[in-house]
C-alpha cells in the first residue's frame, strides 16, 4: 500500500471508529483493508466494538421499554417493588429530616455587636498562642492531610511498589467502603500489559506468575502500576493513582 | 464525511438540563425535588429487573430486592455528580448495571460459564432474552459477553474519556451536541473519542487472546 493510501486509511478508520462514514466511504476503507491483512484485522477489531455498542443500545432501548402489566404481576418483580419502595422511604425520611435548621439569636443589635467583638478576640488570642509557640511544646502538624481528611471524593490507597522477584507480590491497604479492588499494569506507552484475574477481586494482594514478571522485565520502563478500589456499585471509593513499579533482582 | 443522522435513544428524553435543576433542588432539600427524583427513580425495579433477564444473570428474586435497594443507596449519596449531560433514567441505568453485575460477581457467578439454555434444558432459570428470534443461542452468548467486556472496558477509561464514548457511542449524541454540552471543540471530542476506542479495542483484543 502507499504513502498516501496509508493516510487514507487512517483517516477513514478514525472516522469509522466515530460512526461519519458514508457509505461510498465505507466502501473505499474496506477496499483498502483488503490489500493488507493486518489493515482488515484493525478494521475488525473495531467492526467488533461498533457491534458491542449497537448491541448495547439495543439493550439500553429494550430494557428502557415502557412497564408491562404482565411483568408487573411477577412476584419477583413486585417484591423489588417494595425492596424500592423501602428504600426510596428511608432515602426520603433521612433526606427530609437531615435538613439543618437555622436558629435564629433573638439578641438585640447592640449585644449582637458586643458578641462579634468576642468571638473576634477569641480568634486573635487562639493564633497568637499557636504562632508564639515554643519548640518544646506541641505546635501545628505541618503534615498536609492526606486525601480523605481534605474531602477528596476517592481516597489514596498506600503500598510498596518495590516487587521481589523471589516473592513478587503485590499488597496495599484496605480502602474504606471497598468491597473489590481492580489492579492493572501499564508499560511507558500506556499499553496495559496484564490486569489481575476478575476471581481475585476481592483479595488485596497479587502475586505475580513467573510468565508475568518476564512480562514486566521486557517492558518498556517506567512500567505503572494501578489499583482502584472499587464499592459494592462498582464505583470508585479509593485508588493508588499512577504508581512507578521497581522491580528487584 | 457526514454525520450519522442522530438517533434518538429510548433512555434519553433529551431533559439532562431539566433534570439538573431537579437534581440540584432536590440536593438543596426541597421536599418536591426529593419526591420529584425518587418517582424518577423507580425506573430501577424495570431496569434490574429486566437486565437480569436479558443478560442471562438468573439471580434469585431476594438478590434483585439487595440489588434493587444497593442501587437506590449508590445513586443518592452520588446526586451530587449527576451533570445533566443525559437524562436521570440514563444515569441510574448504569448503577444498575453496576450493582447487578457486583451482586452477580459477589455470588460467584461468571457470565462466561452461564451456558445459554436450549430445548430440554432444566436449569431452572431463565435464558438470556435472544435479540431476535432469528439470533442462535450461540451467537447470543457471544453478544451478551460482547456486552459485558465492553461494560468493564468503559470502567476503564478517564472519566474525560468516558463521558465522550458513551454520548456518542451509547446516547447517539452528535459530535456537535457533545462539544457544545462539554464546551469543548468538537475536533478535541472526535480525537478523545477515538483515541478512547482504539484504547478499548485492544484491551479487549487482548481479552479475547486470553480468554
Amino acid at each position: 500500500m502507499s504513502a498516501p493510501e496509508d493516510r487514507e486509511f487512517e483517516m477513514l478508520l478514525a472516522a469509522h471508529g466515530n460512526r461519519e462514514l458514508t457509505e461510498k466511504e465505507e466502501r473505499r476503507l474496506r477496499e483498502l483493508a483488503e490489500k493488507d491483512a493486518a489493515k482488515a484485522a484493525e478494521v475488525g477489531e473495531l467492526d467488533d466494538v461498533l457491534a458491542a455498542f449497537a448491541a448495547e443500545r439495543a439493550l439500553m432501548q429494550s430494557v428502557a421499554a415502557p412497564a408491562d402489566p404482565g411483568e408487573e404481576a411477577d412476584e419477583a418483580y413486585q417484591r423489588m417493588q417494595r425492596s424500592a419502595a423501602s428504600a426510596a422511604e428511608k432515602l426520603r425520611s433521612d433526606t427530609l429530616h437531615a435538613k439543618p435548621t437555622a436558629r435564629v439569636l433573638d439578641v438585640p443589635r447592640r449585644r449582637r455587636h458586643l458578641l462579634w467583638i468576642v468571638a473576634a478576640a477569641a480568634v486573635v488570642i487562639a493564633v497568637l498562642t499557636f504562632a508564639f509557640q515554643g519548640s518544646g511544646r506541641p505546635g501545628l502538624s505541618t503534615n498536609v492531610p492526606d486525601d480523605k481528611l481534605a474531602g477528596s471524593d476517592v481516597a489514596k490507597i498506600r503500598m510498596s511498589t518495590e516487587l521481589r522477584v523471589a516473592d513478587p507480590v503485590f499488597r496495599w491497604e484496605a480502602s474504606d467502603g471497598a468491597r473489590t479492588y481492580d489492579v492493572v499494569i501499564e508499560d511507558a506507552d500506556g499499553t496495559e500489559l496484564f490486569a489481575r484475574p476478575d476471581e481475585l477481586a476481592r483479595s488485596r494482594e497479587w502475586r505475580l506468575t513467573e510468565r508475568e514478571v518476564e512480562t514486566l522485565r521486557a517492558a518498556k520502563a517506567p512500567v505503572i502500576l494501578r489499583i482502584v478500589g472499587l464499592d459494592g456499585a462498582a464505583l470508585a471509593v479509593g485508588t493508588t493513582g499512577d504508581l512507578v513499579v521497581t522491580l528487584i533482582e | 464525511m457526514t454525520m450519522n443522522s442522530e438517533a434518538r435513544h429510548g433512555l434519553d428524553t433529551g431533559s439532562g438540563p431539566a433534570d439538573l435543576a431537579l437534581v440540584k433542588r432536590a440536593l438543596r432539600g426541597e421536599s418536591e425535588a426529593v419526591e420529584g427524583v425518587l418517582v424518577r427513580m423507580s425506573c430501577v425495579v424495570r431496569f434490574v429487573f429486566r437486565l437480569n433477564r436479558k443478560l442471562g444473570y438468573r439471580l434469585p428474586s431476594e438478590a434483585l430486592e439487595d440489588v434493587v435497594q444497593q442501587v437506590y443507596l449508590s445513586v443518592w449519596p452520588r446526586l451530587d455528580q449527576y451533570v445533566g449531560t443525559a437524562s436521570i433514567e440514563s444515569w441510574v441505568f448504569g448503577f444498575c448495571r453496576n450493582c447487578l453485575r457486583a451482586e452477580a460477581r459477589r455470588r460467584g457467578h461468571r457470565l462466561r460459564l452461564v451456558r445459554p439454555m436450549t430445548a430440554g434444558d432444566d436449569g431452572g432459570g431463565e435464558a438470556p432474552e435472544p435479540a431476535s428470534d432469528e439470533a442462535e443461542p450461540e451467537q447470543e452468548f457471544a453478544r451478551v459477553e460482547g456486552i459485558e467486556a465492553l461494560r468493564d472496558e468503559l470502567d476503564r477509561l478517564s472519566p474525560d474519556e468516558r463521558v465522550v464514548v458513551e454520548l456518542r457511542h451509547l446516547e447517539d449524541w452528535s459530535f456537535e451536541r457533545i462539544a457544545e454540552q462539554l464546551e469543548l471543540p468538537a475536533s478535541t471530542v472526535k480525537d478523545r473519542c477515538y483515541r478512547a476506542l482504539t484504547k478499548m479495542k485492544g484491551r479487549l483484543r487482548r481479552r479475547d487472546v486470553s480468554a
